[in-house]
């Protein structure tokens, strides 16, 4: 049944989740958080917001809350044609130079996966760095698992065909007793910071991927996350975003979209870092 | 032209919907002051194609929004594929990759629910051929908030399951043909 939460609502219980939980609820789209919020209630049965906010004071409670309010569907190689244009831009740009990529919202652990095999299979593996962020111990301990349901294996496979991967997705994955799982041994060199989008790496980084992550917060938001990124980037680095979402202008005094259609920035190399 | 009574149309359909929506779109008026914001159930990973095919005939301009584009009168938005569509408050669309919904990722429930709930009595939602029951829910947000719903006939349909969901949920306005549907929609821009 759906509550029928008025604005100000929405907005006292979006200011009370961000103090206590490690996302900015009040930096959300309205239309997001109502859902969201929505779900919530229906879970746990909750007829009034104080029910919500007073078990805010349950850890266990905010960490389910901080996995929930991840939209982890997604599917490996989504958007296959931006996978084919970064194997490229990463072939190119750094072959043979140690690199960084920070994923700093890993809301699940396809576009993770995805990267690693991307890596992989240009045999740059050995030769970079990644850092992934996210404020849920729960995310962070499931995408470690490497478990990927069976369900998506389809959906995977033909991505990963339209993708024009060299092997097949079962080289990827073990079949075990509940579903699929990622080759652990990929998985060995990714450091994860259970902390929120804004908290950056300890060292400058030379590649952002956050693909669809935006897309759940204002445009305001938008502007203090492209801030935090370009403080967060190299030189000559690059971001890349969803094929629908757009780094906020103006940006072109510090970046050049250098692929129009899968959304990717290059942050100028003559900037001072 | 006086100020429409209405702020915006939102249009939901999937198979047989593609010909209806071009018949359409090229017979609205030129001046059509509503913004047109429309859902079509579409092969998820074919990018491109689609919009350029609904520009071909039309007389406005057709748009896919990129994420927190504002939404302006006389201009037709298409749902990308792979994305729901929402409008927000603000008189702009947020995108989002959340699960489908009714098997669809654009969900036409999504975008009329979410359209109803801004617009509320100023809204048009209109439902026309399709194969499964998405839309109903979203016209009936519709009908709550006192917006014109408006189905295609089912007689005129490729396939009428989407329409017939609708009227088993709500007691539509008008059941129009294809036709009805550009006369009815063009006497709201006079």
């Amino acid at each position: 049944m759906a509550v029928n939460f008025k604005i100000s609502e929405l907005r006292n219980i979006a200011e009370q989740l961000t103090e206590k939980v490690d996302i900015p609820f009040d930096q959300m789209t309205h239309s997001f958080l109502k859902r969201r919020l929505n779900d919530v209630f229906d879970r746990h049965g909750f007829k009034k917001s104080k029910q919500l906010i007073d078990s805010l004071n349950n850890k266990l409670f905010c960490d389910d809350l901080c996995l929930f309010f991840s939209v982890n569907i997604t599917e490996l190689f989504r958007d296959a044609s931006f996978w084919r244009h970064l194997r490229t831009v990463i072939s190119e740009k750094y072959n043979g130079i140690p690199f960084h990529i920070w994923l700093p919202d890993l809301s699940s652990g396809e576009e993770l996966y995805s990267l690693l095999i991307l890596l992989n299979e240009i045999d740059f593996a050995g030769n970079v760095q990644i850092t992934v962020n996210h404020p849920s111990a729960k995310t962070i301990d499931s995408v470690k698992s490497g478990k990927i349901l069976a369900q998506k294996m389809d959906i995977n496979a033909y991505n990963y065909k339209r993708f024009e991967g060299v092997k097949s997705i079962e080289d990827y994955y073990q079949e075990n007793r509940n579903g699929f799982e990622f080759n652990p041994a990929l998985l060995d060199q990714v450091v994860y910071q259970q902390a929120n989008m804004l908290k950056r790496p300890n060292d400058l980084v030379d590649l952002i991927l956050f693909r669809n992550s935006m897309l759940y917060y204002t445009k305001e938001y938008h502007v203090k996350l492209k801030s935090n990124f370009d403080k967060a980037l190299k030189s000559g680095g690059f971001i890349c975003l969803g094929v629908k979402e757009v780094l906020p202008a103006p940006y072109d005094d510090r970046f050049e979209c250098v692929e129009r259609k899968e959304k990717v920035y290059c942050k100028y190399s003559f900037i001072k870092e | 032209m006086v100020r429409p009574n209405y702020k915006a149309v939102v249009i939901g359909g999937s198979a047989g919907s593609f010909s209806v929506v071009s018949k359409l779109l090229s017979q609205l008026r030129e001046d059509f002051p509503l913004p047109v914001i429309i859902c079509l159930h579409r092969l998820k990973h074919v990018r491109s194609g689609l919009v350029e095919s609904i520009r071909l005939k039309s007389k406005l301009e057709v748009i896919e929004p990129n994420d927190k584009e504002k939404i302006e009168a006389g201009k037709v938005y298409l749902a990308p594929s792979n994305y729901h569509m929402f409008v927000e408050y603000d008189g702009s669309f947020s995108l989002s990759t959340e699960a489908p919904q009714n098997h669809s990722r654009p969900s036409i429930d999504y975008t009329l629910s979410s359209a109803a709930y801004v617009y509320r009595n100023k809204l048009v939602g209109i439902i026309l051929t399709g194969a499964n029951k998405d839309g109903a829910k979203g016209m009936k947000d519709i009908a709550d908030k006192k917006g014109i719903t408006i189905i295609q006939d089912p007689k005129t349909c490729e396939m009428d399951t989407m329409p017939k969901s609708v009227a088993r949920l709500i007691n539509p306005d008008k059941i129009l043909s294809p036709e009805g549907i550009i006369s009815y929609l063009n006497q709201l821009a006079i």
